[in-house]
């Protein structure tokens, strides 16, 4: 048995198409697991924008001595939305999202222009990438003004908050401002119930938002004011600037526990991606005794399938993928006569063409998120995958750990252990750059 | 019946909506690409409920305007540990809240 340690740094370009299941296609076995190593971004600058749901970006990277330039667009396309007729109050709704994401990439500085496109063709070193996912879920339906209702917890819990911060507001304030700040509580009280009381259909939580949206206050005091800002959800600085949601911060344990009852089904999703990629190579020809050009197109297309658990902790995922790839000969060093006295010419490149590979790919994985609260809440993630190559009669399993957060506690690194079958090959080592998602 | 305008942003991977008038349910949607509008009763408060899935510390937004200039209600909310909003906003179909809310954006 073979074994190797690696240390692999990659670069998420462009989110859904570098999840790590993706990153194993370009490759053979462990191999893959190494060879994202060479993807990495050591420079460049990116700019995106989004507009709706239409988001473009935009993006340059560079690599060594080569820059490449990759324009992204992606659609939502469940336009125009299906309505439904509620005569009859179901209690279960079914929603669905589609979304298309397209992107082109091209190398810069090549003949001095960048070049996606040749007439007739795509360009070398360039590609064009293009995915389709269709995610639906089902919702157990509870009226807005049902006691059970999501209006009837927001606004228990947003008066909790207010009473809460109101507290500790207080008693960090000194002894002169706390006599002001506690009736200017209670005029911020007397305000709301009058509010309340003036319409019969006005929601607790409606009516603090009426207050927060008066800028300036009006009727309503500084503090009575800051305190409405702290607490009420989907406002600029929000719970205190964290945006954490009221049920984290002051819910009850049946709270938490009851707070995803309208996730009837967790999340199921479906779609397919696909990869145009234009490659030279360069190779000797030994008959003529020179080197040669040979510029092919690789192909990548995969369909893939798979289920969020309701608690968005764990994932299952299974793929099917088609890849037609094209693998360099080993380099030879060949010489010959040049027909001047005793000197010799020599070359030295691949040994032939590159070998045209198929690969037929079944794969399946599972993703699932810990939390350790014996660690301060840190997280723990795991994504073991076992993928069966149909040519090669091979099986590569691949296990990341996950452990290694980035700066918004994402996780994004960790450790992997990689097995081929079919090159008795053990691999193991760190990776980072490759951030952990329950979504494909 | 005044035409409402609800638009969502932000980075949700599936999302939906439910419009409630009052105590009844209008109507339920699959959300379409950026906004859509729709006919929302006079004469009572209602209420717009949005469910969203996405990647944990991604936001979601929710713009409710009334015709096309109009601001009723602008949110933000962010996906938690559970990837999951599910959020009521109540608004009044005639009455725009007034138009300098700085806080809502």
């Amino acid at each position: 048995m073979r074994r190797s340690l690696f240390f692999v740094k990659a670069a998420m370009a462009l989110g859904t198409f570098t999840s790590p299941a993706l990153a194993e296609s370009s490759s053979t076995g462990t191999d893959a697991i190494k060879a994202t190593a060479q993807s990495g971004t050591t420079g460049g600058t990116t700019s995106s924008s989004t507009f709706g749901t239409l988001a473009q970006a935009f993006q340059i990277e560079s690599t060594g001595e080569d820059t490449t330039a990759t324009v992204a667009l992606s659609f939502n396309l469940s336009e125009p939305g299906q309505s439904r007729s509620l005569d009859t109050a179901p209690t279960k709704l079914i929603f669905g999202t589609t979304a298309v994401q397209i992107s082109a990439t091209a190398p810069l500085g090549k003949n001095g222009k960048p070049s996606l496109f040749d007439f007739d063709k795509l360009g070398d070193d360039t590609s064009l990438k293009f995915g389709l996912s269709h995610y639906w879920g089902a919702v157990n339906y509870i009226p807005a003004s049902d006691a059970n209702g999501i209006p009837a917890r927001t606004s228990r819990l947003t008066r909790v908050c207010i009473a809460a911060e109101s507290e500790r507001a207080i008693a960090n304030a000194s002894q002169q401002e706390r006599a002001k700040m506690r009736k200017d509580g209670d005029n911020f009280r007397e305000d709301l119930n009058q509010k309340l009381a003036a319409s019969a259909t006005l929601s607790p939580q409606a009516a603090l938002e009426t207050i927060a949206d008066q800028i300036p206050p009006t009727e309503t005091s500084p503090f009575a004011k800051t305190l409405v800002l702290k607490c009420i959800e989907g406002i600029g600085g929000a719970l205190d600037g964290t945006k954490k949601s009221l049920v984290t911060e002051y819910g009850t344990v049946a709270d938490k526990a009851n707070v995803d009852d309208w996730n009837a089904s967790g999340l199921w999703f479906i779609g397919g991606n696909g990869k145009v990629a234009r490659a030279n190579y360069e190779f000797i020809d030994q008959i003529v005794f020179n080197k040669r050009d040979f510029s092919r197109t690789n192909y990548k297309i995969e369909a893939f399938g798979g289920h969020i658990s309701r608690n968005g902790k764990s994932s299952w995922q299974g793929s099917l993928s088609y890849v037609r790839s094209y693998k360099p000969q080993d380099d030879i060093n060949l010489c010959q006569p040049n027909g001047v006295g005793a000197q010799i010419l020599c070359l030295t490149g691949a040994a032939g063409a590159p070998a045209q590979k198929n690969r037929y790919t079944a794969a399946i994985e599972y993703r699932h998120l810990f939390t350790l609260q014996t660690l301060g809440g840190s997280s723990l993630a795991i994504a073991p995958r076992i993928s069966y190559e149909a040519k090669s009669k091979g099986a590569l399993f691949d296990l990341p750990i996950y452990f290694a957060p980035d700066k918004s506690k994402g996780l994004n690194g960790g450790f992997r252990v990689g097995y081929d079958t079919a090159e008795d090959d053990l691999a193991f080592g760190l990776f980072v750059g490759l951030p952990f998602s329950l979504f494909y | 019946m005044p035409n409402i305008t609800f638009t969502i942003g932000g980075e949700p991977v599936w999302k939906g909506a439910v419009i409630e008038d009052g105590h009844n349910m209008i109507e339920t949607f699959d959300i379409p690409g950026a906004s859509f509008t729709h006919g929302v009763p006079s004469d009572s408060l209602a209420w717009f409920t949005l469910y969203a899935k996405g990647p944990e510390g991604k936001e979601v937004t929710v713009e409710i305007k009334r015709g096309e200039f109009s601001l009723v209600r602008k949110r933000t909310y962010l996906f938690g540990s559970d990837l999951t909003v599910a959020k009521s906003i109540q608004f009044d179909p005639d009455k725009p809240e007034p138009t300098n809310s700085g806080a809502a954006t």
